[in-house]
């Protein structure tokens, strides 16, 4: 597939990296001569230079013949631009802008983005995305991961399996025989760093962090077997009052009555903006690292810290010191992915990448067959698929035990009609159900071809 | 509307002022010779002819020359209407009591002037027309202070303009570092007719009186007509209607609002009363209008706050405490459930009133000291009236958003002994309240609160006790002459208002000097110490 990303920032470069490696033909825009040179050399793209909004150098990147087109510079206007330009001139098919105003994300402006107006497909909103993501670990404040799926009625739960956990050393098997109306399934685990899909007779161990698929109803049951009691935070420390942190507060704020949330934020007129928005969050102005400040915001008797500014550095120092003062859950926003190894050896409980819900909702419209949801687990190195099994794919009506499904994937949860399905070997898919496939980076086209149609489809 | 402003006579305010006074004296003057009492309206007639003359010969030696350049000579010009016009408004009431002396007449007039409405006479002694003119003394009053605090407190930033206004130069925007320099005002150079001149101080008291008279004038006439359907006799409901929308309360009775037209008639008046909490509905003073919605104004949801709590604490206190006085002893008093609700409208409607330091009492007042059992609620009023009413209005006091202010403040500051560091929202308005807002607000009342500490000392100089003289100076200060009606004093026979003096009313009997210091009181509370202040800088008298 060709596409055209314009930005090389942070947004860019990990939508670029990612696509870059599943063989796409990606041209980068940006006007820094030194990014797209750098671009050039350390990913598998080829750069242009210059202002991405302008037709010639739309032109220069290849817009002629271009399938996809994504614009993620930092202005949203030129983005916008871009789109209309792409759409207008050079007839790109599908178009997809970052917006990070709330102003142009307002849901009453939802009607502005058809192809008569303004032509985007998709808006992605990096800052509406980490903030989603950083509600949803606090609504599960055990994981370190946690993500949904169809449409809310399944949750991709990581876990940090501890002493406390009483199905350790057991076979997955037995476990599945257990607790047989548990809607819940092992699809993943992390042993010294490798990530593989476990085999029904693995057992788990002390240590391990695993992906479980579980059904919305059963996430409490879930995680109370695998020893993380379900608790709901009390009193939370947001580190942070940028377009995320300010999101994340208005949101608790609406959801959350019971949470008591307490920000910091080190400028004084950004602290000052979020007070004025906010009615019952206390915001505090002063450097997140600093330990009286954290004292203040009554860090080491609070339930969740959430550290979500700009900086990785100090996101990852926050949250451990908060963690080191008592705090009981902390949180923390990464945007480098090379830097998220790192700190599954530290104390910091979960982190969010947003570059990972970004690109999730990318690859959406990159990929084959009825794909409906995808999410990027860990660095990159496997996936979640929700797909909508089409008439004479592979997989319709096919028994699982009979499926043909590479070794490292597996069927996460199976949704027929309006139910939600633990995967049994003798089910049958049938076509129109959904499914949520969990793949390892390498088996992803391996399941791209079981939902793809086959030729005489068309 | 330019063309008409144009059109008035550039006349020294003073005159002007007094030209209007001495036409308002043919009103009593028409109503005394259509009610059979020609040496009365002979009285008002001589004293509007000998003022017409006098300042029909003032206006011709001051006329066209242009008026006080500067809007702090303009307060000077608004301090000397309070002292120097009630010399001549006075004449009709000393010719008409020639026992009572110049000065006790005097007094009577800053006292309506000042909106203050303490009254050195009996009002049954008093004559129909005599009371008319008080009443429309005092309704001038506050229509002058609606005109002058938006022509001259507000240029000024002064009288609870302060507080509102940015020490930034209303500027919206930081200036940039090395961006335009201080941009010089170009000098005006176009011809008078194309509007130059326009911004002249006793211009902008023109467009000021244009824009609140009709606004002023209706909301009086409307109340008149209500009250006259809801029973008053006519000359009561005049003169409520005039003492409410004035805050004077001067009335020609002493009896409570609702004596001749009940409840109804005290509703009407609890809602024209409300408009002496905040500017906001008053033509001008846009920058005063804290919140965008009506339901949020800091200054009417303070009223409404504290008229509510007295109303519980009068209702709840039957209750709680032991009632000295229990109202099964008085007579006619009602029990059980109506007792209980009278007891709460009672308390509602007489603080509302005092807040507004319009100083009326409830029909359902009395009840409701004796519901209470308190034997002296008459000090909680005393405690509303200094807070007073909206800023820029009518009312004196200290002014509910400057209270508004010291509470945002004191507030903060609790929030601040839990989190030091933290950020309090609202905006950019509210954070203005909460610090420059409060700092200014604070001097107002430090200032009050000196005021009343020299005044205490200066009446109690006489032969008037403590309490009394603390009671006379709070009334003063505030313009509620009516407190010293609802707080039993200790009264004085030092002096003499002649024959319809009222000397067990606590201010006809006072000593001259003391009276001298209230009246110096009452002006000062209407146009604030801090204007005082303002009046003694430098620049005001080093040419």
């Amino acid at each position: 597939m060709k596409i055209i990303i314009c930005g090389a920032g942070q947004v860019g470069w990990q939508i670029a990296r990612h696509l870059a490696r599943e063989r796409n033909d990606i041209t980068l825009i940006d006007i820094k001569p030194e990014l797209i040179r750098r671009a050039t050399e350390m990913l598998d793209v080829r750069g242009v230079t210059g202002f991405a909004s302008h037709p010639d150098v739309l032109d220069r990147a290849g817009a002629q013949d271009c399938d996809l087109i994504i614009a993620a510079t930092h202005t949203d206007e030129v983005n916008m631009v871009t789109c209309q330009v792409a759409h207008t001139i050079f007839e790109i098919p599908r178009k997809i802008a970052r917006l990070r105003s709330e102003a142009y994300l307002e849901a009453i402006w939802s009607d502005l983005y058809r192809t008569e107006h303004l032509p985007i497909d998709v808006v992605i909103s990096p800052e509406r995305e980490v903030a989603h993501a950083a509600l949803q670990q606090l609504h599960a404040p055990s994981t370190f991961d946690a993500q949904d799926f169809l449409r809310g009625q399944a949750q991709l739960l990581g876990l940090r399996l501890t002493d406390d956990c009483p199905c350790l050393d057991t076979p997955l098997r037995q476990l599945g025989e257990l607790f047989s109306s548990l809607r819940a399934v092992v699809v993943a685990v992390r042993r010294d760093r490798r990530l593989f899909v476990p085999a029904p007779g693995d057992q788990l161990f002390r240590g391990d962090r695993i992906h479980v698929f579980t059904h919305s109803d059963d996430v409490a049951r879930t995680l109370e077997v695998f020893g993380k009691p379900a608790h709901q935070p009390r009193r939370a420390v947001l580190i942070g009052a940028g377009n995320v942190g300010v999101q994340v507060a208005r949101q608790l704020e609406a959801e959350r009555p019971r949470i008591r949330t307490i920000m910091i934020e080190r400028d004084r007129n950004h602290a000052e903006a979020a007070a004025d928005s906010l009615k019952r969050t206390i915001v505090l102005n002063g450097d997140g690292l600093a330990t009286d400040l954290l004292h203040e915001a009554n860090a080491p008797s609070a339930d969740t810290i959430l550290a979500l500014t700009y900086d990785d550095k100090t996101n990852i120092l926050a949250a451990l010191r908060a963690k080191q003062m008592g705090a009981g859950h902390a949180i923390a926003l990464i945007n480098d992915p090379s830097l998220l190894p790192m700190t599954a050896r530290l104390d910091i409980d979960a982190t969010i990448s947003p570059r990972a819900s970004t690109v999730s909702t990318i690859l959406r419209h990159v990929r084959h067959g009825r794909v409906r949801d995808i999410y990027s687990v860990g660095d990159a190195e496997a996936e979640v698929i929700e797909a909508q099994v089409l008439p004479s794919s592979a997989m319709a009506g096919t028994r699982i035990r009979d499926l043909d499904l590479p070794e490292g994937a597996l069927i996460g949860m199976v949704q027929k009609g309006a139910k939600v399905l633990r995967p049994e070997a003798d089910m049958r898919i049938d076509e129109g159900d959904i499914v949520c496939i969990f793949a390892l980076r390498q088996d992803v086209p391996g399941v791209e071809a079981l939902l793809q149609v086959a030729i005489d489809f068309f | 509307m330019q063309a008409l402003l144009r059109s008035l006579p550039l006349l020294p305010p003073l005159v002007v002022f007094g030209l209007m006074g001495a036409g308002a004296m043919l009103i009593p003057a028409g109503y005394a010779s259509a009610g059979d009492m020609p040496h009365l309206a002979w009285a008002f007639v001589q004293s509007a002819l000998i003022s017409a003359v006098v300042l029909i010969l003032l206006a011709l030696a001051t006329a066209r020359r242009p008026g006080p350049g500067t809007s702090r000579s303009m307060l000077l010009t608004m301090a000397g209407s309070y002292a120097i016009l009630p010399i001549m408004l006075a004449l009709p009431l000393a010719m008409a009591l020639p026992d009572t002396g110049l000065f006790n007449a005097w007094w009577e007039m800053v006292s309506s002037l000042t909106t203050t409405g303490a009254s050195l006479y009996d009002a049954d002694r008093l004559a129909e027309p005599l009371h008319l003119w008080r009443g429309l003394v005092g309704w001038m009053g506050g229509l002058h202070i609606l005109v002058a605090a938006i022509a001259i407190m507000a240029p000024l930033h002064i009288g609870g303009f302060e507080i509102m206004t940015t020490p930034y130069r209303r500027d919206p925007f930081y200036r940039l570092p090395g961006g335009m320099g201080q941009q010089i005002p170009q000098a005006h150079i176009a011809p008078d007719h194309a509007g130059r001149g326009l911004d002249l101080p006793i211009r902008r008291l023109y467009r000021a009186f244009l824009a609140v008279f009709p606004v002023y004038a209706g909301l009086t006439l409307a109340l008149w007509l209500l009250l006259l359907i809801a029973g008053d006799p006519g000359l009561v409901a005049l003169m409520r209607a005039l003492g409410t929308i004035s805050t004077s309360g001067i009335a020609p009775v002493t009896r409570p609002v609702g004596a001749a037209s009940g409840f109804w008639g005290e509703a009407v008046v609890l809602i024209f009363l409300i408009p002496a909490l905040s500017r906001r509905f008053w033509p001008g003073g846009g920058e005063l209008i804290a919140t965008e919605r009506l339901r949020d104004d800091p200054e009417l949801r303070m009223a409404a706050g504290l008229a509510m709590l007295v109303a519980l604490i009068l209702f709840f206190r039957h209750f709680i405490a032991e009632a000295e006085i229990t109202p099964d002893q008085i007579s006619g008093t009602m029990q059980g459930p109506k007792g209980a609700l009278a007891a709460a409208w009672g308390g509602f409607f007489t603080a509302l009133s005092f807040l507004t330091t319009t100083g009326w009492t409830s029909l359902d007042w009395t009840h409701a000291r004796f519901w209470s059992g308190l034997t002296s609620p008459g000090l909680i009023l005393a405690g509303l009236a200094m807070m007073g009413g909206g800023v820029a209005t009518a009312a004196g006091g200290v002014k509910l958003l400057r209270i508004h202010a010291l509470t945002r403040q004191s507030i903060r500051e609790l929030e601040r002994i839990f989190h030091p560091s933290s950020v309090a929202g609202g905006g950019r308005e509210a954070r203005r309240l909460r610090r420059e807002g409060a700092y200014l607000a604070f001097i107002a009342f430090a200032l009050f609160a000196v005021s009343i500490a020299v005044v205490v000392m200066l009446v109690s100089i006489q032969r008037v006790s403590f309490d009394s003289a603390t009671i006379l100076s709070v009334a003063a200060l505030s313009n509620t002459g009516q407190l010293t009606g609802s707080i039993s004093l200790m009264p004085v026979f030092e002096g003499s208002a002649g024959f319809a003096g009222a000397l067990w009313e606590g201010w006809a009997g006072l000593p001259g000097f003391t009276k001298l210091v209230l009246a110096g009181a009452m002006i000062i509370g209407r146009i604030e110490t801090l204007a005082i202040l303002a009046l003694m800088s430098p620049d005001l008298w080093r040419r």
